[in-house]
C-alpha cells in the first residue's frame, strides 16, 4: 500500500552569500570567531499530513510558501531537521522537467538517460522508446542534438518521456500540458491517463481549474504551514476569497 | 553495526540499480570530449604518446638513462598522475554539475564522483595498455604476465579516484576555494612523487629520498610500474603502502558522504 506519512516535520534552509562558504569566511569564523552571515529560512514548520493510496492531492499558496519545498522533502531530496518522514512506494518525482538534458545528445538519447534516471533498464526503454517518439511529434528532430531544439520542443520532449514511467507516488511541480494548441489537448489526455496510474499524486500549482480536474483533495500552504487540507472545493473557495481580499487591501 | 552494514549495502544496491543511468552519462562525457574533433578518440592515444616523447628528450639527456627505459617509465607515471589529478581537480565539480539531476531525484550522491572517475579511466586504461604495448615492442616481457598482474593495481587505482572525487566534490561543494588549493597542491606534488625520475638517480638528496620513500603515491606508481616494467609482481611493502592510503580514502569518502551526503542539495 502506497502512504505519505509526515508527522511535525519541520525543515531549515540554510542560505549563505554566494551560497558556498569561502575560505575567507571559514577563517573568519574559526580562528576570529566573526559570524560570516549564514542564516537559515525555515522553509517547513511543523507539517503533518497523511496521504493514502488512491489520493489526488493538489498543494497551493503563494510563491515562497514551500509548496516544491514540501514535494522535494516528501521525495527524499531535502532532509529533515527535525519530525519525522514516510514514504512507502516507489517515488516518481517530476520538477523542473527541462532541466537535466543533455545539450549536446540527441533527442533519442536524452529519452534513454531521463528513463534510466527513472531507474528503468535498456530493455523497458527499448520497449517503449518508438512510442515515447511518436507522442512527441518531433520527428527527424529527435537524430539531432538537444541545443537544435527550441524550449517547447524540449517541454515537449521532457514531457513525453515523463509521463510514459509507470509511477507509485507521482510528485509534480507545475507540471502540466506544454506546448502549442495541439499538442495541448493531447497533453491533457495523455496526462489524465499518466495521474490515474499511479497509486498517489501529489502535485503543486498556480493553475486552479487544472487542480479542480484533477484533485480532490487540497493543501494550502502559508509560510511553511499549513493554513488549510480539505476537500478540493472548499479550500480553492477560502484560497480565492483570501487572494481576493489581499489584492483588495 | 548490523544496521550500517544493511544501509550500507542499500546504498550499493541504489547505486547498482542505477547504473545505466551513470554508464549512460559517462559515455555522453566521452561522445562530447571527442565528437567534433578530428582524431576523435585517438587522442586519448596521441596525448600521453606526445608527452612522453617531449620528456624523453628533455630528460633521459639530463638523467643520464638510455630513452628505451625511461620512455615507459615515464608513460606510466605519466599515466597514473594524469588519471588521478583529473578525478581529484574535476572530482571538486562532481556534485555541482550533476546540481539538475540532484535537485529531480533521490539518488545516491556517489554516483555523480563515478562518472567521473569512469571518464579519467578510460583514458588512463587506453595509455595503459599503450604502455604494456610499448614494453613489448621494445622488451619484449609476456603481455598475459604484466596484465594479470596489472589487475590488482587496476582495481586499486579505481577505487582510490573515487574515494578522492567524493572528498574533493564533497570539499569543493563547501569550499569553493578548494580546487584552486588543490590545483597548486598537486602541482608540487608532481614534483615530489617519482614520475619523472627514478628514485635512484638522485644520490645524496637524502631529505628528498625520505620523503619519496614515505610518500604513498610512490608505492601507488610501483605498483602499476612493477609488473610492467621487470615484469613481476609489485612487493608487498608497496600494496601494504597503497592499501593503507586506500583505506584512508574510504573512511574519509564515507564519513563525508555520512556527515554531508543529505545536504548537499544546499550548497550545490
Amino acid at each position: 500500500m502506497a502512504c505519505i506519512e509526515l508527522d511535525n516535520v519541520v525543515l531549515d534552509y540554510p542560505v549563505r552569500p554566494h551560497r558556498r562558504l569561502t575560505l575567507k569566511d571559514f577563517v573568519l569564523q574559526r580562528v576570529f570567531g566573526r559570524e560570516p552571515g549564514p542564516s537559515v529560512v525555515r522553509a517547513l514548520n511543523g507539517i503533518s499530513l497523511r496521504i493514502e493510496e488512491g489520493e489526488r492531492v493538489g498543494v497551493i499558496g503563494r510563491n515562497g510558501a514551500g509548496k516544491s519545498t514540501l514535494l522535494r522533502t516528501i521525495a527524499g531530496i531535502y532532509p529533515v531537521a527535525r519530525g519525522s518522514r514516510r514514504v512507502d512506494g516507489r517515488v516518481c518525482s517530476l520538477f523542473d522537467i527541462a532541466v537535466g538534458f543533455e545539450p549536446e545528445a540527441t533527442g533519442w538519447q536524452n529519452i534513454h538517460y531521463r528513463a534510466y534516471l527513472q531507474g528503468e533498464s535498456p530493455k523497458i526503454v527499448q520497449a517503449k522508446l518508438r512510442a515515447i517518439g511518436d507522442f512527441s511529434e518531433l520527428g527527424e528532430f529527435l537524430e539531432l542534438p538537444l541545443r537544435c531544439y527550441s524550449t517547447g520542443m524540449t517541454l515537449r520532449l521532457a514531457f513525453s518521456v515523463a509521463t510514459s514511467t509507470e509511477p507509485e507516488i507521482l510528485l509534480l511541480d507545475e507540471f502540466f500540458s506544454t506546448g502549442d494548441l495541439g499538442f495541448q489537448k493531447k497533453g491533457e489526455l495523455r496526462m489524465r491517463d499518466f495521474l490515474d496510474r499511479a497509486r498517489i499524486v501529489l502535485m503543486v500549482g498556480h493553475n486552479l481549474t487544472f487542480l479542480e480536474k484533477f484533485c480532490d483533495r487540497v493543501l494550502w500552504l502559508h509560510q511553511g504551514w499549513i493554513r488549510a487540507d480539505g476537500p478540493t472545493a472548499q479550500v480553492l473557495s477560502e484560497y480565492r476569497h483570501a487572494m481576493t481580499a489581499a489584492v483588495a487591501a | 553495526m548490523r544496521r550500517n552494514l544493511e544501509l550500507f549495502w542499500s546504498y550499493v544496491c541504489g547505486i547498482w540499480r542505477l547504473r545505466f543511468f551513470w554508464l549512460s552519462l559517462v559515455r555522453n562525457d566521452l561522445n562530447n570530449r571527442y565528437s567534433r574533433s578530428f582524431l576523435g578518440i585517438g587522442w586519448s592515444l596521441v596525448r600521453p604518446l606526445a608527452m612522453t616523447a617531449v620528456f624523453c628528450v628533455v630528460f633521459a639527456h639530463l638523467f643520464q638513462v638510455n630513452w628505451r627505459e625511461y620512455a615507459p617509465f615515464v608513460l606510466l607515471g605519466l599515466t597514473v598522475w594524469q588519471f588521478l589529478t583529473e578525478t581529484i581537480l574535476n572530482g571538486c565539480d562532481a556534485f555541482t554539475r550533476a546540481a539538475p539531476y540532484i535537485r529531480q531525484q533521490c539518488v545516491p550522491m556517489a554516483i555523480f564522483p563515478l562518472r567521473t572517475v569512469l571518464g579519467a579511466g578510460f583514458h588512463a586504461i587506453i595509455a595503459l595498455g599503450l604502455a604494456v604495448v610499448l614494453v613489448w615492442w621494445l622488451k619484449g616481457v609476456d603481455v598475459a604476465v604484466v596484465v594479470c598482474s596489472l589487475v590488482p593495481a587496476v582495481v586499486l587505482l579505481f577505487f582510490l579516484g573515487w574515494f578522492l572525487a567524493i572528498v574533493c566534490g564533497v570539499l569543493h561543494t563547501h569550499f569553493y576555494d578548494t580546487r584552486h588549493i588543490l590545483e597548486i597542491g598537486m602541482q608540487i606534488l608532481f614534483y615530489l612523487t617519482p614520475i619523472l625520475y627514478h628514485p635512484d638517480s638522485l644520490p645524496g638528496q637524502r631529505h628528498l629520498l625520505s620523503w619519496l620513500e614515505w610518500n604513498p603515491l610512490t608505492a601507488v606508481l610501483e605498483i602499476v610500474r612493477r609488473p610492467v616494467l621487470v615484469g613481476e609482481w609489485p612487493l608487498w611493502a608497496h600494496y601494504q603502502m597503497s592499501l593503507a592510503l586506500l583505506g584512508l580514502a574510504a573512511v574519509s569518502a564515507i564519513w563525508s558522504l555520512k556527515r554531508r551526503e543529505r545536504t548537499l542539495v544546499f550548497w550545490i
